[in-house]
Formats: structure tokens, C-alpha cells, sequence
């Protein structure tokens, strides 16, 4: 989901989600490779993102991976699941 | 998105190393990012290079890990476990090939019974929804009879069919066709002259192409309308071969007029090569007639009549909304209402009763009607069984091949346990290894099974030519001989696989092999122990019950049957195809008996109407004159005709009075020779000979004279009680029953080098008289016991090749723990045991495996033997003769199995053996 999320706002090469994944969650969440790339092939598999070979902002060719419509619906069915999720924790916390 | 991920797994799978560079490509990628990265936070660029390192670990791992996220992972370690288990197999090729040709004999026995089980019992006919046919009664009764007792029929008068074929309230459509095949003289090129030949057709109703659903090859098939009338439309449909090879494949075929028994027919259709008609027998039809040109056809007098004989199969199609039950209460109902009209108007209560009895079982008709089935069910039934059992001591000898193998390996199964591997990975491996040799041994199976179905089929069918059975294996066949390799392999690799997963990591790695024993390795060596003494007690019941099949077989042939079957040649003839009316037959019996006697090499010739032994007979009642008839007694006799000369020839001793002379002429007092059987029924306390009886069947009218008492002869089987049987001259009678068909020849020498002047001989006389066959009475005995011929042979093979792989599993068994033992052998001789105590130590082990096999063997061969007591002639199920036999012959090959390794042990050098490892 978090992947997800993360492409779902420009398309991104694995190190550049690691790293945002990292930023944003300001160093809670760190992603090594080890999980990240068996997971992004995975979801490539499952059509959720699809991946161009791109140049680089530094003339590099690096893969991209990109969010596809399948995985905007994926995302938004886990978000959701999520949310419920925390909800009912939240609601069970607070009783 | 399942699409995707199947083709890119394959993908992967096929090309692993672009998908590896791919990865790799993904990772560095990755890394140089994170390089560049870190080199833009300030970093130089080794340290960059190195937290990048850091972060990323291992490529290798990271390609690991990308790698099982995809399900092709699975079929790739399987492939892998594959791969190795099959060097394992190549490593020991010596035991590899044992195992893999003792469960080739296995499978390939299995298969090849389950293809004739398929052929003979499971197949459907070839036609449209053949589920939805029945068949009325069992269609197992064939030939013309005139009876009507109380029970189930399946064999019916024309005119029942004429009554209910129009009827649609119960059933799609009803068809009829003869219950026998005919054989016909045909001639295919135009005018009546040209050569002869001799084909098998089959009469059958007008629906009986449309009731089936089978569409014609070319032309078309018959309709109702040609069965409307009786005695016209003379037309034919022929079967794709006999098209094939009498007719050259003729393209303009339809329309072409051949001639059958002298009567011009007209080919309108021909069938595709699929079809067989509905009779799944030892030869299938070359052609297909219509039932109303029966007198042609069999040049019999017209069975059609309203008052006809019983001599035709019923079919009929389902309706989809119509039960079973139902239509079968409806077609009793219609035969029971048939049989009272019939009687008349006034019948008599008993009869009432009888034909109230009567009933008309619908059974499924899909499969078609065989006379093989009934013949052939029980024996296959009894060998599948002893092919199961047979493939289970197979499986015994596997288990304990891989049980051994993986005890050697227990050390490897250490070290991959201790470098990380899961214990169902291991067990995993072994099964895959287990499964690889059960498909090579399928595989080779599946090859001697091909053969060995052809084999089994040449002795069903008797080497017909034309047979609807098939040794080729269709997917039925395949499938079920991979689901057996399947559950083989389960059989037997299971308790290995079992085993190397409970290896204790602790335990083997650090002692060294040999003396990793202690507790764990009397349970190991337990089970392969079990597993022989399973092997020889079910080797010992396969043996016994093989050894009475064979005992039966054996008493059925050296049986007494009642005449002298040496020097006897029998040929088969009809006149009728010659074209001869019943008026100039006598002339011809002469002319031929004259003829054949005056050969050199022949001492006397007589002829009869059927053969001395077989399966079909002629019976009628008969009622002696001045000897009233007890109600309720079974005046039925066996009837024959015969000439001069018959019993001379076949060497029938006549007890009194005289045989069939040249006196009993077609003008003279009408003689009979009754057997003993005959005599001492009706004649208890006097002389038969002058007394004479009238026979019911109206072809032999008139009264007959006893003139002689011959000795009593088995006719049907060796293992039948003698029946009354009477012998008319065949000179005295008339029409239809004037024909004979056999010649019996008695020689000086071998009968087979006397085969071709008879021929001769006989086309001599006149060329269009055909020699159908000859055959020796020995022969003929064993065309009636083909049946047990059949199970006792292979039943015997087949306990023999148990005994042959409880033999090798013994050895096997016993050189493994020999081997074993080497070091043990070897201090035992350093401290002084004789040769002798070493070899007696050895041997003992497997003695002890035997009589615990043997004991439970007894009871268990006891039980066999009493469940297959009715195919049994001549010997006790509990035979002692024949269990010992068994017992001693189990005895001595596995001890000859076991004292191989025995000796083995004895010439153990203890120097050697100590520094052994």
C-alpha cells in the first residue's frame, strides 16, 4: 500500500520509493531492496504497476515503475480496509 | 492479470538467464541511484559506494528473494529436485535398474489388464449418446430357440419386435438385429460366376442405424422402409474394411450390386472405420443386412412368421423423461400380453403362471453386447488382482531400495538440515526422486504393456482379423497408468521420505556412518523387514493360487473325453455354398467319404453336423414310444447327425449293437445311435435296441430306431456330467437338417501333413465346396477351456514374476545389511567365529523373515484359494500337494536370494573390514 501510494503520485525508480518512503515516514519505515524489488515484481505481476526504462534527471537509465489503473483501484480498496482498520483499533483503544 | 503472470513465469522458466540479468539490472539500478543519491548529500564516492553496498546486502539474496516472489520458483526447485533425484538414479545404475524393471513389469502388467478390461467392459460404442441406449436383457443368449419358461429374456421372436417397434409412448426409437453373425458366401464381381469369398454379415431391423445414431461414411443407411417388406429390397451396408480391402476402396461403391448366397443385393452405404455395429465379439460384421432378407441370407427356412422362433436382440434409445423402470415394466407388460396372444384363446393355468413369470430386464446398452464379457469377466476380475498384488511387491522392493539409499545419505540429510534446509524440502526431494522413477517405470510399462495387450488380444479373438478390440491405449488407458505410477510412487516413497525427514541433525553428523546405529537404526531396520516378509506372503498366495489354476488347467486337458483324439482331423464345409439342394446331399456324402477314405494316410472318414466337441448344441425333447412321460422330468436329449464311419473314426467304442451304416439309407427304417448316459436314463433295467422314440423338434419327424449303444463323450466341456445324446443317420433326414458340416478324418501319421490332399480332395469333388477350417480335436478342447487357459497361464506368469521380485528384493535387503555390517562381520572373524556361524548368522535373519511369511501366507493362500473354488476342476482348494509346492519353491528362491550376500559375508578379509570406511 505504501509502494502504492507513493507512485501514486509521480512515477518513481525503486531507490527513489525507498528513499520517499523513508522521508515521508521521517525514518520510521525504512525499505531495504531485499523487500522492495521481490515486491514490486510481484505487483508487476499482479498488474498493479508496469515499468519503463527511463533517462534519469542525471542521464542514467533507471527503471521506473508506474501506477496503473488497477492499482489505483488496488490502492484505494486497501486504503479504505485500512482505515477501517484503524478505526476499529482506535475505537477499541479508546473504550 | 492471470494471463501475465503464467506467460511471464514460463517466460522465466525457459529463459532463466534473461530474467537474471533483468533482476540484476533492476538491483544495480537501484544501487547506482542510491549512489548518486548520497554523492548529492555530500558524500564522497567510496564512502557512497559502500553505505549504498551496505543498504543493498547482498545482490545474490535480493535475486533469491525476487526470484520466489514468483509461483515458477515452485517448478523450478521441483524441476531441480527432479534433475537430482534422476542423477541419483544414474549414480547406482545397478539397483536403479532393478527397481525401475520390477515396476515396469508391474505398471505394464496392470496397463495391459486394464486396456482389455477397458476394451471388454468399460468401452462405449462408438455411436451417438451411447448412454442412452438399453438393451433388452443381457443379449448374452444367441441362436434360435424355441423356449418360453418363466425368467428373463433377452432373446425374442421377430414378430414381438413387429409389434412394438412402432411404439414412441415409452421409448425414442426400438431396433432389432439377429442374435448371431452370418457367415455368407459373397461374390463381388458382376454375374454369379468369379471367385467366392466368405464374410460375416449381421440381420438387422431398418431402424437399427437411426435408433444407434450412426451417420454413414458414404451413401446411406438403412430406414425403415427397407425393412417393411419381407423377402425385398435386397440392399447392403458395408463396413469401412471389408470396403477397404474386397472392394478396393471402389469410390463409385454405392450403387454396385454384389452377390450374397446367390441373391443379387445392392451396396447403398458404407460405414466409417470407427463403427463395429453393436456386438463387441471376437470378429465384428463386414456387412450389414436387412433382417426381412433372413431366408436369403441364412438359407434357412423364414423365421419371420408370426409364430416364428425366439432369435432376435432388442435395443432401444431412452427418452429423457422416461425412467428406466418404467420402459421396462412397459416392455414386460407388452412381452407377457405378446406371449398370451400367442398361446391362444385358451390356455392353460400353469402356462398362465409361466408366462406370467416372464420379465424383460433393461439394462444399459452403451457398451454393446458380448458373449466375451460374460466369458472373460471373472478371469479378468482375478487377474486384476494378482497384477495389484503383483505391482504391491514391486512397490515393496522400491521402498526398501530408497529405505537403503537413504539411510547411505543420512549424513547428506544432516548437512542440509544444519545448513538450513526444512525438513519437508528433504522429504520433498525424496518423493520427487520416487516420482521420477515411477514415470521411467511407467513409461516402460506403458511400451511392454502396448505388446503385451496385443498378446492377451491375439488369445481373446482367437487371431480374428476383424476384431472391434483395440490394443492401442486410448487417454483412459494413459491416464489411469499415470495415476498408477502416481500412487506407486506414494506407496512406495512415502516411508523413505519419512524417514530422511526425521533425521536427527545432532545425531549423524557427528558419529560417522558406521556406527550411527544404536535404537534409531533397529527401527530402520524393522520396516524394509516387514516389507519381506509382505512379499513372500503375498508371493505364497499368488503361487498357490496360480498352482491350482494351473493344476485345473492341466485336469482339463488329460480329462477322458470319451474318445480317442489322437490322428483326428477335423474339417469344416458347407454345401450350401456350393450351392447343393438337400435332394442331391447324399450323393455327395458318398462321393466324399469315398473320396477322403481312399486317400493314403487315411484310415476312416466320417461326417456330422457339428463338431464332436464344442460350445453350441442341438437339443430337443424327445418321448419314447411306450414309455410314458413323468410330468415335470427333463426329457430333453442332445442331438447330432453323423454318417458312416463318424464313430470309428473318432474312436467312440460301441457297447452294443451297431454303429450308422450305408444301409441306413434315406428310404430305410430311420436308425439312431444313443450313448450310454441315454440307455441307462431311459432304459434302466433293459436292452435299448429295438425300442425307438420321436423327436420334437419337427426337423427330425418321424420315429427312430435304437440301433446301437456307444460309450459316453464329453461334448461340451471336459468337466461336464454326460447327458443323454442321440446320434441320427444324417442320411434319413431332411431339408435343412440334412447339412453337415464337419468331415472327421482319422490318419495314420500327423493329421496336419494329410490337410492339403484333402483340400484337394475336395475341390476335386467341386471346386466351390470351401474348407472353413480345420482343426484337431485337441484344438477344440482348448477352444472350449480357452477361458481357464486364459486365467491359469497368466496367473502363472504372473506368480512367477512376484516370487522373481520377492527374490530380488530379499537379495537386495540382504547385501544392503551385509554391507552394513561389514566392520561387524569383520571383528566377529578377527575374534574367531568360523565361516560356517557367520554364514549360518546371516542366513538366519532371512530364514526367520521366510517362515514368518510362510505362516502368514498359509491361512491367507487358504482364504484365496476357497474364494476362487468355482473355477477350480478336479483339485480341493486347500490341495496340499500344491500349497507345499508353493511353500518349497518361495523356500528355495529366496534362499538362494539371501545366500549370495551370505557367502559374501564369509569371505569378508577382517583386515579389510576393520579398516573399512
Amino acid at each position: 500500500m505504501l509502494v502504492l501510494k507513493t507512485l501514486a503520485l509521480e512515477p518513481m525508480h525503486g531507490y527513489g520509493i525507498s528513499l520517499r518512503i523513508e522521508q515521508i515516514s521521517a525514518g520510521v519505515f525504512r525499505v531495504n531492496p531485499g523487500s522492495l524489488l521481490p515486491a514490486l515484481s510481484r505487483m508487476e505481476r499482479a498488474g498493479r504497476v508496469k515499468s519503463v526504462w527511463r533517462v534519469s534527471q542525471t542521464n542514467r537509465r533507471a527503471k521506473y515503475y508506474v501506477l496503473t489503473q488497477r492499482g489505483r483501484k488496488a490502492l484505494e480498496k486497501e486504503r479504505q480496509q485500512w482505515d477501517r482498520q484503524i478505526a476499529a483499533i482506535g475505537r477499541i483503544l479508546e473504550a | 492479470m492471470l494471463f501475465r503472470s503464467v506467460s511471464s513465469g514460463i517466460k522465466s522458466l525457459l529463459l532463466p538467464a534473461k530474467r537474471n540479468a533483468e533482476i540484476e539490472a533492476d538491483v544495480r539500478s537501484f544501487f547506482e541511484s542510491a549512489v548518486e543519491h548520497k554523492i548529492q548529500q555530500g558524500m564522497n564516492v567510496d564512502d557512497a559506494e559502500r553505505a549504498a553496498r551496505a543498504e543493498i546486502r547482498s545482490t545474490e539474496m535480493v535475486r533469491h528473494k525476487v526470484w520466489d516472489a514468483g509461483w515458477e520458483s515452485h517448478v523450478e526447485s521441483l524441476w531441480r529436485d527432479a534433475r537430482y533425484g534422476f542423477r541419483q538414479i544414474l549414480r547406482s545404475p545397478g539397483l536403479s535398474i532393478v527397481a525401475i524393471l520390477s515396476l515396469a513389469l508391474g505398471i505394464g502388467a496392470n496397463t495391459a489388464i486394464f486396456t482389455v478390461i477397458d476394451d471388454l467392459l468399460l468401452k462405449q460404442l462408438p455411436v451417438h449418446d451411447p448412454h442412452m441406449l438399453v438393451s433388452f436383457g443381457d443379449g448374452s443368449g444367441s441362436g434360435i430357440v424355441a423356449s418360453s419358461s418363466p425368467g428373463a429374456y433377452d432373446i425374442f421372436p421377430y414378430e414381438f419386435y413387429k409389434r412394438i417397434a412402432s411404439r414412441r409412448d415409452q421409448l425414442e426409437g426400438i431396433c432389432a438385429f439377429a442374435s448371431f453373425p452370418t457367415m455368407v458366401s459373397v461374390r463381388t464381381a458382376s454375374g454369379t460366376s468369379g471367385p467366392a469369398t466368405q464374410a460375416i454379415s449381421h440381420l438387422v431391423s431398418g431402424t437399427f442405424f437411426s435408433v444407434l445414431g450412426s451417420q454413414p461414411l458414404m451413401g446411406r443407411v438403412f430406414n425403415p422402409g427397407d425393412t417393411a417388406t419381407e423377402g425385398r429390397n435386397s440392399v447392403a451396408v458395408i463396413s469401412h474394411r471389408y470396403w477397404r480391402e474386397n472392394l478396393s476402396a471402389d469410390p463409385d461403391v454405392i450403387g454396385r450390386s454384389i452377390t450374397i448366397n446367390g441373391t443379387s443385393f445392392i451396396v447403398i452405404g458404407v460405414m466409417p472405420a470407427t463403427f463395429y455395429g453393436v456386438d463387441l465379439n471376437e470378429q465384428s460384421p463386414d456387412m450389414w443386412l436387412p433382417i426381412t432378407m433372413q431366408p436369403e441370407v441364412t438359407m434357412r427356412p423364414s423365421l419371420l412368421k408370426p409364430d416364428g422362433l425366439f432369435w432376435i436382440h432388442v435395443m432401444a434409445r431412452r427418452k429423457p423423461d422416461v425412467s428406466v423402470a418404467q420402459a421396462q415394466s412397459w416392455a414386460t407388460v407388452e412381452f407377457q400380453r405378446f406371449l398370451m396372444q400367442r398361446e391362444g384363446s385358451q390356455i392353460l393355468a400353469l402356462r398362465r403362471q409361466q408366462i406370467g413369470g416372464t420379465f424383460i430386464p433393461l439394462l444399459p446398452g452403451g457398451t454393446g453386447l458380448s458373449h466375451m464379457r460374460s466369458v472373460y469377466q471373472t478371469p479378468l476380475t482375478v487377474l486384476t488382482i494378482m497384477v495389484g498384488v503383483v505391482l504391491l511387491i514391486a512397490c515393496a522392493n522400491l521402498a526398501n531400495l530408497l529405505l537403503a539409499k537413504a539411510a547411505s545419505r543420512e549424513r547428506e540429510y544432516c548437512a542440509r538440515l544444519a545448513l538450513g534446509s526444512s525438513r519437508g524440502r528433504i522429504a520433498r526431494q525424496i518423493l520427487t526422486e520416487a516420482f521420477v522413477l515411477a514415470l521411467i517405470g511407467g513409461a516402460l510399462g506403458l511400451g511392454l504393456a502396448f505388446w503385451a495387450t496385443r498378446v492377451l488380444i491375439h488369445f481373446i479373438d482367437k487371431g480374428a482379423s476383424r476384431t472391434a478390440l483395440s490394443a492401442t491405449p486410448d487417454l483412459r488407458v494413459l491416464l489411469f497408468t499415470f495415476a498408477t505410477c502416481i500412487v506407486t510412487a506414494a506407496l512406495f516413497g512415502i516411508a523413505p521420505a519419512m524417514r530422511g525427514s526425521r533425521t536427527s541433525v545432532a545425531g549423524a553428523l557427528n558419529a560417522n556412518a558406521r556406527t550411527s546405529g544404536g535404537t534409531a537404526v533397529r527401527s530402520n531396520r524393522l520396516l524394509p523387514k516387514a516389507l519381506i516378509v509382505a512379499q513372500v506372503t503375498l508371493s505364497l498366495v499368488l503361487l498357490t493360487v496360480a498352482g491350482l489354476l494351473l493344476r485345473t488347467l492341466q485336469n482339463l486337458r488329460a480329462q477322458d473325453i470319451g474318445l480317442n483324439r489322437t490322428n483326428v482331423l477335423l474339417v469344416n464345409t458347407n454345401p450350401k455354398f456350393a450351392g447343393y439342394q438337400p435332394e442331391r446331399l447324399n450323393a455327395l456324402y458318398d462321393r466324399i467319404l469315398s473320396r477322403v477314405s481312399a486317400l493314403p494316410g487315411v484310415r476312416s472318414a466320417g461326417l456330422s453336423g457339428g463338431p464332436p466337441v464344442s460350445r453350441g448344441s442341438w437339443g430337443s425333447p424327445i418321448d419314447i414310444d411306450g414309455r410314458p412321460t413323468p410330468p415335470n422330468e427333463d426329457i430333453s436329449t442332445l442331438l447330432n447327425r453323423v454318417s458312416t464311419g463318424y464313430f470309428e473314426t473318432l474312436g467312440i467304442p460301441l457297447l452294443r449293437g451297431r454303429t450308422i451304416q450305408a444301409a441306413d439309407s434315406a428310404d430305410a427304417v430311420r436308425s439312431v445311435v444313443v450313448n450310454k448316459t441315454f440307455a441307462d436314463r431311459y432304459f434302466p433295467n433293459g436292452d435299448p435296441i429295438g425300442h425307438s422314440f420321436t423327436v420334437a423338434d419337427p426337423a427330425a419327424p418321424g420315429v427312430w430306431h435304437i440301433v446301437g449303444v456307444v460309450r459316453d463323450s464329453k461334448h461340451t466341456s471336459p468337466a461336464e456330467k454326460p447327458e443323454p445324446f442321440a446320434f441320427l443317420a444324417v442320411t434319413q433326414l431332411k431339408g435343412d437338417d440334412q447339412y453337415a458340416y464337419w468331415l472327421q478324418i482319422r490318419s495314420v501319421g500327423d493329421p496336419a501333413k494329410i490337410t492339403a490332399e484333402v483340400r484337394a480332395a475336395l475341390a476335386d469333388i467341386n471346386p466351390n465346396l470351401p474348407v472353413l477350417k480345420t482343426e484337431t480335436v485337441d484344438e477344440q478342447v482348448d477352444d472350449l477351456i480357452d477361458q481357464q487357459r486364459f486365467v491359469s497361464k497368466l496367473a502363472g506368469f504372473f506368480a512367477l514374476l512376484a516370487l522373481t521380485l520377492a527374490g530380488i528384493g530379499l537379495y537386495g535387503v540382504m547385501t544392503y545389511s551385509v554391507v552394513r555390517r561389514t566392520s561387524e562381520l569383520g571383528v566377529r572373524m578377527a575374534v574367531g567365529a568360523s565361516k560356517a556361524e557367520l554364514l549360518w548368522m546371516v542366513l538366519k535373519e532371512s530364514l526367520t523373515l521366510l517362515v514368518i511369511g510362510i505362516c502368514l501366507g498359509i491361512p491367507m493362500s487358504l482364504a484365496a484359494s476357497r474364494a476362487i473354488k468355482a473355477g477350480l476342476f478336479g483339485v480341493e482348494p486347500a490341495d496340499p500337494l500344491t500349497l507345499i509346492a508353493a511353500v518349497v519353491l518361495i523356500g528355495g528362491v529366496l534362499l538362494a536370494g539371501s545366500y549370495i550376500p551370505a557367502s559374501r559375508a564369509t569371505k569378508i578379509d577382517p583386515m579389510v573390514a576393520l579398516r573399512y570406511e
